[in-house]
């Protein structure tokens, strides 16, 4: 799928999806809504489909047209239960990615790492010191041979 | 008289045969009047599949026979199947087709339909019929033709196309087109073995007269179209029997189920739960940003009616 940024092609985008919405889905959407969302698609460039062997929630869609399809569907489609499910659900996402976002860019985390870095360096040296090469006595002996007869 | 061919020139064993069985078929005496007028005559009241109008009389000139009888059958089993499409074909004057597919509907409700080359000055990329018709270089014309057959043809993407890579899906559509008013129209001359009419440029929105779209996407193009002068009208338009030969329409309509007919859909739904599960997984500060996006934009829009009312 297309990288989209434009309004007009998440617009877009997001109509095509809508169109396979079923009947009792569209019907609550408000014209003036689907209206206004294809004025804004009118200046799209992009073309989009739907992949008939999949369900909706692995579309290739844009995360932008999705956030605006969840948008439509809380405002519209959703009952006043859903919509409370719905929004302790974006509440606990948006936490959740947070506690995710810390855990990553936390700079303890970073000088614990690279404490751990430098015992597995340490140990990985010792391991690969160098390595004592002994000749073979048929190696010798092919040596002396040689150096007998100055080849 | 509708036609500039006699029975006599349209008729053989093969297209009687069809045409018996389509009369069969209809609903009430009223629909079998009107199929017989189109079978035999070409047109019934002051409705001909051939137009009463100049535009029309252009593509007379690549009409034959064999074009005639296709076209008559392929009329006949529209009323029989579609007869609000006759319906507003009869009270527009609309005879001519364009195929095309949904994608291209936001643009077509804004500035009408553009030819290949207009499209792609205005950046716009065209995948659709358009494109796999363009033979050498300049496209610069809308093709609209008085067949059926030709417009389903062009008429987007379907699980079953052979054409795309990927089985990938969006619904088509035929817009009905009239030419009662020609003043800002203009024809090219093309070579072309099939009976259509060269646009220049660009044809107006005021020309479309009707949509026909899938049945289960009426409901949906009717709130795309808004209070825009033009009706929506369900169709099946994977139905095969328009690019049939007649021996199998025959066999076609031998099998003709009524209930069949009106229960197809486009292949690909999306349930409530399907999509609330997808629904479930944002988050809420995304949700603001494309909503404050959204806002920003209307805001623009605003600011530039005000700026282009006080220039005024």
């Amino acid at each position: 799928m297309e990288n989209t940024q434009t309004i007009s092609d998440i617009s877009k985008e997001t109509l095509t999806f809508l169109a396979y919405f079923n009947n009792e889905m569209i019907n609550k959407i408000p014209n003036s809504v689907i209206i206004k969302l294809c004025e804004y698609a009118s200046d799209s460039t992009l073309e989009f489909f739907i992949d008939p062997n999949k369900n909706f929630e692995n579309q290739k869609i844009s995360e932008e047209s999705k956030d605006l399809i969840s948008l439509i569907y809380y405002n519209y489609i959703a009952d006043e239960v859903e919509k409370k499910e719905i929004e302790n659900r974006w509440n606990e996402n948006d936490k959740n990615f947070e506690i995710q976002q810390k855990k990553i860019y936390n700079s303890d985390n970073l000088f614990e790492n690279s404490s751990n870095i430098n015992k597995e360096y340490t140990q990985s040296c010792q391991e690969n010191s160098m390595i004592e090469y002994k000749e073979s006595l048929l190696k010798k002996i092919f040596i002396k041979i040689k150096n007998f007869f100055k080849i | 008289m509708y036609s500039n061919y006699s029975i006599d020139q349209i008729t053989s064993p093969i297209y009687e045969q069809v045409a018996q069985k389509l009369l069969s078929l209809a609903k009430n005496e009223e629909m079998k009047r009107k199929m017989e007028g189109i079978l035999y005559e070409g047109g019934f009241d002051n409705f001909s599949i051939n137009g009463n109008f100049a535009m029309e009389r252009e593509v007379l000139f690549k009409n034959n026979p064999t074009i005639e009888a296709s076209k008559r059958l392929n009329m006949a089993y529209l009323l029989l199947t579609n007869p609000k499409i006759i319906d507003v074909m009869q009270r527009t004057g609309s005879v001519f087709f364009h195929g095309t597919n949904a994608n291209a509907l936001p643009y077509i409700l804004k500035y009408g339909i553009n030819s290949l080359d207009r499209s792609q000055e205005n950046n716009i990329k065209v995948i659709t019929g358009e494109e796999f018709s363009r033979i050498h270089g300049k496209r610069g014309f809308v093709s609209v033709t008085d067949c059926i057959d030709i417009s389903l043809t062009y008429a987007g993407i379907n699980p079953n196309s052979k054409n795309m890579k990927e089985q990938l899906l969006n619904f088509g559509i035929i817009a009905g087109v009239s030419f009662q008013n020609m003043e800002d129209i203009r024809t090219i001359s093309i070579n072309s073995d099939i009976s259509e009419i060269a646009v220049k440029d660009n044809l107006p929105l005021e020309h479309i007269k009707f949509l026909a779209v899938p049945k289960d996407k009426e409901e949906f193009v009717k709130k795309l179209v808004g209070e825009k002068n033009i009706e929506i009208v369900g169709m099946d338009l994977d139905d095969k029997f328009y690019i049939l030969n007649f021996s199998n329409k025959l066999k076609t309509l031998e099998s003709y189920r009524e209930e069949s007919v009106d229960t197809k859909t486009t292949s690909k739904t999306f349930t409530k739960e399907d999509v609330k599960k997808a629904v479930e997984t944002r988050r809420f500060s995304k949700i603001k940003e494309i909503f404050a996006k959204i806002k920003k934009q209307r805001s623009k829009k605003n600011n530039n009616k005000i700026d282009i009312a006080e220039r005024s």
